[in-house]
């Protein structure tokens, strides 16, 4: 009797499958675990993670190291993929500062204009113009109260007031006289002063109107057209706010600044093409189509998409530890975004949502040194260590044991850096293909589009649904179901949007509400896997047709996400591909496929015989 | 309970107290309460801690959400009906009475009646998100 491991080293995880091979008989798998990845995919530190894998599956097996007589390492495929996210429009302004945001409770309603003014200088002041009034934290709202109501019995004009506590409604219900008023301006000490200034605030339910609207602002502050043009990315910034103040500031006061977008040149095999990154994603990709396959791209120095091509390259470079002119970029993934942009002038870090292009790209790199990792685990461990199998061939080895399938067939490896696709054919022959874009690509897309500048949480938004919580005894998840708590929950989720983890509820942190963060998690899915999924079977299809494949099962971490394969699913059902999840020997879900056909490959050269999957009923 | 009863209470938060309580207590709440723009109703007479009278003040009010003031200890709580006594939604007891404290807790007392998520000591947005995950418990 005798213990083999199969090892699969991968960008994030590190799986194991232990199988006992018998003189005669089919193997029998007895154990198999799954553990994070330590180092970079074919360093030596993987051995760490490798070691602590073979002894969780050991363990369970009821075994220990000295039952392995072999262990199988994958050669792993030489590609690694990084993400960027790049903007297209630079949001410019100049000639105005503004405020737009949503305080729970602004006082007042309506549009005021006036010159901006602190409380204090008010009665020093011309009583002949209309004022805009600023109140400072350490103003008492009773006060701020007492000073208005007496400056307008003064005879000056207040036509609004912007507050920096949550003060509006209080100075505005001891007010003779309505005016709108916006609170909870944070930075109201860069408020400029002696300004012409629009403060404007909706009723409950509504959100502003004229401020939203670049015309309004132009008759407002009497702009050209050239200003009027600089105001847009203001009034968009404002649009659906409750509460907002315009500032009509001296010229040069908000400095413009543009960086261009950049072109990028495509290098295929055989044809050239050179694309403007401001044109999108699907420009970009139909040249990716025309020149594939891709050899490497050249972007433009001194713009955005040049500086994302070197930190890519230069990411890559420390990781592999070889020079930055050793790397080239053999795929490339575009998406269109949105991401929120800081707009200059705000005061009060107002974003717009600015058109962006998120880029994925994957870099062929030299072999990785997969046997300097099999000497130093042999080293460690003292148990034979071979490199064996190439990974494509043993993922659909492994996917095949999963019942209900046969060649010829396709698996999807759906993963965190990149999207693979292997095809064995009825004669047992394999093609494969690496895409750049997988699950980190989904993670930054719902980083940077919800602007939660929060990688963690944003992986969780991506794993998990959301709820929300109604409430202390009671949430309602995104599909519409109430759960009920015999416990009442904690008060810092009541009334928020949640992410249900295994773990429990994490607030998701961000205004937005739940159903805008679902759509933007669907979106991000849905462009990297599904258009991915479909450029990874076309490259693999025989004849690049996607109906010549029967089968297709789906491997990897994101094949267990909870919406990714229904989403690939519905996208091939018009090509009539049986396509599902994987399940490797009946047990390990889409987990363990490469690992599982080490194993098994190893067996079928010594000439034992595999054993077919394991079925429940039948 | 006749059906004068329900049309004679307006939809208020409660707040129930058991001797007459300064401005300097009650002012802020009814501060926090103003700005969310919630009406309050104020009763003096009953006994007992502050989390027997928020209780008793959530109970009573048509809005389920109440706050009891006892002054003799010098704290302050606010309950809902849904909550057992000895778990109040936030208890203050009498070295936390600063202004802050007490215009929050009527603001929060707001909140809890519209569903808004409530202010928080720290300010939540500050904070990893994984130090806020919350367990529930025995669900049904």
């Amino acid at each position: 009797m005798a213990y083999i491991a199969g090892v699969d080293v991968g960008n994030s995880s590190t799986e194991v499958a232990i199988g006992e091979l018998d003189r005669e008989g089919p193997v029998r798998f007895v154990a198999d675990a799954l553990v994070k990845t330590i180092g970079i995919k074919g360093t030596v530190r993987n051995a760490i993670g490798i070691m602590s894998a073979l002894d969780l599956a050991l363990l369970s097996a009821g075994s220990t190291r000295q039952d392995l007589a072999m262990v199988l390492l994958n050669e792993a495929t030489p590609v690694i993929g990084d993400v960027a996210m790049e903007t297209i429009t630079e949001t410019v302004i100049t000639e105005s500062a503004m405020i737009g945001h949503n305080p729970s409770t602004p006082g007042g309603l309506g549009l005021g204009l006036g010159i901006t003014i602190g409380l204090k200088e008010l009665s020093a002041a011309p009583a002949d113009k209309p004022y805009i009034v600023i109140i400072p934290r350490e103003v008492d709202f009773q006060e701020a109260a007492e000073d208005l109501n007496r400056a307008r019995s003064n005879n000056f004009d207040v036509r609004g007031a912007i507050v920096q506590k949550d003060d509006g409604v209080l100075i505005h219900n001891r007010l003779g006289h309505p005016i709108p008023i916006v609170d909870e301006v944070e930075h109201i000490e860069r408020i400029p002063l002696q300004m012409p200034a629009a403060v404007e605030v909706a009723a409950a339910g509504m959100s502003i109107d004229k401020l939203s609207n670049p015309y309004d602002i132009a008759t407002i502050f009497c702009l050209d057209p050239e200003a009027t043009a600089r105001v847009v990315p203001v009034a968009r910034a404002l649009t659906g706010a409750r509460s907002a103040v315009v500032i009509k500031t001296p010229h040069g006061d908000v400095r413009e600044r543009r960086i261009p977008a950049g072109t990028m040149t495509l290098i295929g095999q055989n044809r050239k093409e050179t694309v403007r990154v401001d044109e999108g994603a699907e420009a970009i990709m139909a040249k990716v189509a025309r020149v594939t396959p891709l050899k490497e791209v050249k972007a433009e120095h001194g713009t955005n998409v040049g500086g994302m091509f070197e930190k890519v390259r230069k990411v890559m470079a420390e990781l592999t530890d070889q020079p930055v002119s050793a790397i080239h970029v053999q795929d490339i993934l575009a998406v269109n975004t949105l991401k929120p942009q800081k707009v200059l002038g705000g005061l009060a870090g107002e974003c717009s949502m600015g058109v962006a292009v998120g880029l994925a790209a994957m870099v062929e790199t030299r072999k990785l040194p997969m046997q300097r990792l099999a000497r130093a685990l042999e080293d460690q461990i003292r148990i034979p260590v071979a490199v064996a199998g190439v990974e494509a061939e043993m993922a659909v080895r492994g996917a095949l044991t999963t019942p209900g399938t046969a060649s010829p067939m396709a698996v999807l490896d759906l993963g965190g850096g990149s999207t693979d696709a292997s095809l064995m054919d009825d004669a047992g022959e394999i093609r494969s293909v690496h895409l750049a874009g997988a699950g980190d690509m989904v993670t930054l897309m719902i980083d940077t589009e919800l602007g939660l500048e929060n990688r963690q949480l944003a992986e969780s938004v991506k794993r998990h649904p959301l709820a929300k919580v109604e409430s202390l005894f009671h949430l309602r998840h995104e599909n519409g179901s109430v759960q009920f708590f015999r416990e009442p929950l904690d008060p810092e989720v009541f009334g928020r949007v949640v992410v249900v983890t295994g773990r429990g509820l994490v607030p998701a942190q961000t205004r937005e509400p739940l159903a805008k963060i679902v759509a933007v998690r669907r979106q991000a899915k849905q462009e990297v896997f599904v258009q991915n999924a479909i450029r990874a079977l076309q490259a693999v299809a025989p004849a690049g047709n996607i109906r010549l494949v029967d089968f297709l099962v789906m491997v990897g971490g994101s094949a267990l996400d909870f919406e990714i394969p229904r989403m690939i699913s519905d996208a091939l059902m018009k090509y009539g591909v049986v396509t599902g999840r994987a399940n490797v020997r009946g047990v390990a879900g889409p987990r363990n496929a490469v690992a599982t056909g080490l194993v098994l490959s190893h067996a079928s050269t010594r000439k034992y015989q595999s054993i077919g999957a394991s079925c429940e009923l039948g | 309970v006749s059906l004068a009863n329900y049309v004679r209470d307006k939809p208020a938060v409660r707040i129930e107290a058991s001797t007459p309580v300064p401005d300097s207590i009650i002012a802020p709440i009814l501060w926090g309460l103003e700005e969310e723009g919630m009406p309050a109703d104020i009763r003096v007479g009953r006994h007992g801690s502050a989390q027997r009278l928020a209780k008793q003040a959530a109970d009573g009010s048509p809005l389920n959400v109440g706050i009891g003031i006892e002054m003799a200890k010098g704290s302050v709580a606010l309950h809902h009906r849904d909550l057992p006594e000895e778990k109040p939604v936030t208890l203050l007891a009498d070295h936390h009475l600063d202004v802050e404290r007490l215009r929050r807790l009527g603001a929060n007392a707001a909140r809890l009646v519209k569903g808004e998520p409530l202010l928080m000591e720290s300010g939540l947005e500050s904070c990893s998100p994984l130090s806020h995950v919350t367990q529930p418990t025995d669900m049904f």
